[in-house]
């Protein structure tokens, strides 16, 4: 197997990078990252993924690349390509297997005093609570076809619905919490009967739940607006589609294998198989896809449910003390179709974000209203050990990214090199000497899962940050972490 | 890249350990952790594999046998049931794609869990590469078995079976974790 070669990265700004536009890329790759990051990336496959995504056609401005930034399947994870409607193509491989991984933050008005000498005990209890791990099943028993379509269609509002949310709880999560357009005829059987049971339930590997406490906030203002204060206790989830958006992305990569030959597209990797958004192949994928994120907010809901239905009793207490309180709920793997300006005017684009998060600046009508003046929340998770931040979309965002930012903080380790470094350790044992609980199914799971592999996510958030793109509104620490 | 070498009629492949068994009991993989027959590759994100085998069959059933190695620790486990699967490819690096996520779609949907395989590769001018798995397992349990990963999907990325110099085969695939 031969290795690409790496393209040139040249420094344009503080931290922006450029893939010069050669051979028959149709725009420049552009990199967001700084010294440190940069040197890491500098001479690895991945900025080959970058601009190979750039070859494809009708993409607009760039081939962008956020600061956690690591090799994928086609696309780079941490990748953003939009795509005109009329000559742009839709590519699986750019939106990834997890269809609608994201990550939702729950507020709450419970502090550090309240859950004082708790915290195995909570943590002992959303691990039982919430499924998660290889082979779990759902919280909701086997969903009928009739209820599947109904929650393939409505999303988190099936699960509101059903007695398992609040209906203001769906204006705090992107697109409402269901996508528009999707078409449960759009998606095989296979993928189906991967998801009558899986509803509810957490997965493994990086998915995870944590209890943290907001300890800096940034921008009182937005801070405010969000509805979140130094010393809170919060929630975060970080989950997919599970199976049945495995299911849907791997029987559309077959179906865009063969579309791609079809309409005569030349691809420089054949994992970034596509076919032309406007073609039957391309808005049947785009349905099937909109179920797929739609399960994923469904799913993300119904954990919200169980984890602060545990907690409260665990903690014995009456839900309005805590108060808990959906600030946001993001995804980091989706294509969507938005309007953003370019250099033409206002176009219609599809917008593949790939390990990245939408971050809408301040007026979008997509932005929810309460939100609207300040800009969208904007979610990105660190590694169990260190910090996560709730950042703001800008004007920038818009302007440079078509509202496009990070989403973690990137693996700078592979499992196996973090299963060494891990050898005669416990990290387990590490985390409790921090004073961070820890709960996992997998035996190998926190090794994987290790601070270490993982790029500092302080760089990743500064880098966007500098960048005008995603400025940090409160940090968050982590204090129990529940992973499958 | 296997081609015209694994144009071969039908067969029936039996792998195991070697020991004494009654007929219809297919060896179990029990052994197999003490010499793995692949090898993880670095890979930042996810699970890459590099597996061998002397012919197709046995390529796929080393293949199997990590899959599941690197889902739940076999070792210790037996069998109570089998399940066959099935899987076709236009080459025989594809097939090995298809049989792996068949493999998965059965244990996200039924839990099953592989000890032991047997093996039938068919190759067809128009039809393209099949194989078809009778798999011995269980159900997992994630009470009483350790969970080691979740794989998500066997990938197209990296996919390759080529021939080494001695004729054996090497097969490589990437697992989305």
């Amino acid at each position: 197997m031969s290795k690409p070669t790496a393209p040139n990265l040249i420094r344009v700004g503080e931290v922006e990078w450029e893939i010069p536009r050669t051979g028959s890329m149709r725009v420049p790759g552009r990199v967001y990252a700084n010294e440190k990051i940069a040197s890491t990336v500098r001479g690895d496959p991945v900025l080959k993924q970058v601009a190979n995504v750039a070859h494809l056609p009708g993409i607009v401005d760039h081939s962008l690349a956020m600061p956690d930034i690591h090799l994928g399947y086609g696309f780079p994870i941490g990748g953003v390509g939009a795509f005109t409607m009329e000559e742009g193509v839709i590519s699986p491989g750019g939106v990834g297997y997890d269809i609608n991984c994201g990550v939702r933050l729950i507020g709450s008005d419970l502090t550090k005093a309240d859950i004082h000498g708790r915290l195995h005990g909570l943590a002992d209890a959303l691990f039982r609570d919430v499924p998660s791990g290889v082979g779990s099943h759902g919280a909701i028993s086997r969903l009928s076809d009739k209820q599947l379509d109904r929650l393939l269609v409505r999303g988190a509002a099936w699960v509101v619905e059903n007695g398992y949310g609040e209906a203001l709880d769906l204006e705090k999560t992107e697109e409402g919490g269901a996508m528009g357009g999707a078409d449960p005829e759009a998606v095989s059987n296979r993928a189906r009967t991967r998801g009558t049971d899986q509803v509810g339930t957490l997965g493994s590997g990086n998915h995870f739940l944590e209890i943290q406490v907001v300890d800096k906030v940034y921008h009182e203002k937005t801070a405010a607006a969000y509805d979140i204060a130094e010393g809170q206790i919060a929630l975060m989830i970080h989950c997919g589609s599970r199976g049945f958006g495995y299911q849907i992305c791997d029987d559309y990569l077959q179906l865009m294998a063969q579309a791609t030959t079809r309409y005569g597209i030349d691809l420089p990797d054949r994992q970034l198989a596509c076919s032309p958004v406007n073609s039957p192949e391309g808005q049947r994928y785009l349905s099937a896809m909109a179920c797929a994120a739609n399960y994923a907010w469904a799913n993300r809901q119904m954990i919200q449910h169980l984890a602060t239905a545990s907690i409260m009793r665990a903690l014995a207490a009456e839900p309005r003390t805590a108060r808990f309180r959906l600030i946001y709920d993001v995804a980091h793997n989706i294509a969507k179709i938005e309007s953003h300006m370019t250099d033409t005017g206002e176009q219609r684009l599809c917008v593949h974000r790939k390990g990245a998060t939408r971050a809408f600046g301040p007026g979008r009508r997509e932005v929810p209203k309460a939100y609207r003046e300040v800009g969208q929340p904007v979610i990105v998770p660190g590694d169990m050990g260190s910090a996560s931040f709730l950042c703001r979309g800008t004007a920038k965002a818009m302007e440079k990214t078509f509202g496009s930012t990070c989403h973690g903080a990137g693996r700078v380790l592979s499992r196996k090199g973090a299963i060494k470094k891990a050898k005669g350790r416990s990290i387990a044992r590490e985390m409790a000497q921090v004073g961070i609980v820890v709960r996992s199914r997998g035996k190998r799971t926190l090794q994987e899962e290790m601070p270490e592999a993982y790029k500092d996510v302080e760089d990743v958030v500064g880098v966007m940050d500098t960048a005008g793109i995603s400025p940090p509104v409160a940090r968050l620490r982590p204090l129990a972490v529940v992973k499958g | 890249m296997v081609g015209q070498d694994a144009r071969k009629n039908r067969h029936t492949v039996l792998r195991g350990a070697g020991r004494k068994q009654t007929p219809g009991t297919p060896r179990m993989w029990v052994d197999r952790h003490r010499r793995p027959p692949y090898e993880e590759l670095n890979h930042p994100a996810d699970l890459l594999l590099e597996i061998r085998g002397e012919d197709l069959e046995q390529l796929l059933d080393n293949a199997l046998y990590a899959l599941y190695a690197n889902v739940v620790d076999l070792q210790g486990l037996r069998g109570e049931r089998w399940v066959t699967i099935q899987a076709t490819g236009e080459d025989a690096a594809r097939l090995l794609g298809r049989l792996l996520n068949e493999a998965l779609f059965l244990l996200d949907t039924e839990g099953f869990l592989g000890t032991a395989a047997k093996l039938q590769v068919h190759e067809d001018e128009e039809a393209g590469i099949s194989a078809q798995a009778q798999i011995w397992g269980l159900t997992l349990d994630q009470t009483r078995h350790d969970l080691l990963s979740e794989i998500k999907a066997a990938t197209q990325h990296s996919l390759e079976i080529r021939r080494e110099e001695d004729g054996s085969l090497v097969g490589t695939v990437l697992l989305d974790t």
